[in-house]
């Protein structure tokens, strides 16, 4: 929950969860600006939980922290939804760029709809 | 067309030609693949492709590993950073976050390996992975020049 201490301290508020089905749930009941996802949460269906928010909120970016290259998320996620990738390691100024980038790719989002 | 007498040939026991191609002066074994049989079982293809994927593999298990322990340290230092207020910690946690962003370069290095290429340190063969420069002339530029 170190994600959520950074994002505390940046002034955001958070809402921290542990499963995909509470992830949904959370989500349903309120709009949010950003959601960041671990691309290693065991026996998640990535392309599967995407789409799955892009159908709550198709004006929502959604954010993957990854590890591998990224020409391996190219291939296999290019066309899945997912808005950002955030090579780990990353500190405090990598999750500061993410979430002022997601804020203006939001609200143009959400502004053409 | 003329016909020749093959019959001291033997066609079963394979190819027994000399190895060099005295029409072309060349060895006929040049384009032959030459790995030896346990190689051969890995499947066909250049020694220099199997080298590349094992060298994939294993920058890719690197970074797999160790970018996770990399940003919990991260993450906290960059914490305490922003909430410490004694200038000695702070001196040595800028001192940690600079060591941290070199760490995270190499890693980043290590995902962007396309090439097996090796440089020699003190007589072992390392991976190269240094990554070349903006301003620094590549292959393709200097042919241009």
């Amino acid at each position: 929950m170190l994600l959520e201490k950074i994002l505390t301290r940046i002034g955001c508020k958070v809402s921290a969860v542990m499963r995909e089905s509470e992830c949904l749930a959370k989500l349903m009941s309120g709009p949010y600006d950003l959601v960041i996802f671990d691309h290693a949460i065991p026996g998640l269906d990535v392309t599967a939980f995407v789409t799955q928010v892009e159908a709550i909120d198709c004006c929502m970016p959604v954010a993957m922290m990854v590890t591998l290259p990224s020409k391996f998320y190219e291939d296999k996620y290019g066309c899945s939804g997912i808005d950002f990738l955030i090579f780990k390691p990353f500190g405090y100024k990598e999750v500061l760029w993410l979430v002022s980038e997601a804020f203006q790719y939001s609200l143009k989002l959400r502004k053409a709809s | 067309m003329e016909t020749r007498n093959n019959s001291a040939k033997q066609p079963d026991k394979g190819d027994r030609r000399k190895a060099l191609n005295r029409r072309r002066d060349e060895d006929r074994r040049k384009s032959a693949d030459r790995r030896g049989s346990q190689d051969r079982r890995l499947g066909w293809g250049k020694v220099e492709n199997h080298l590349l994927r094992g060298a994939l593999a294993a920058t890719a298990s690197i970074v797999f590993q160790f970018s996770r322990p990399f940003t919990i340290i991260f993450g906290y230092v960059d914490l305490l950073l922003a909430s410490s207020k004694e200038e000695h910690t702070k001196e040595k946690l800028i001192i940690i976050k600079e060591q941290l962003n070199i760490i995270s370069e190499i890693l980043d290095n290590f995902r962007e390996v396309d090439n097996f290429k090796t440089i020699d340190f003190d007589g072992v063969d390392i991976l190269d992975t240094k990554k070349m420069l903006d301003g620094e002339p590549n292959e393709f530029d200097r042919k241009i020049l």
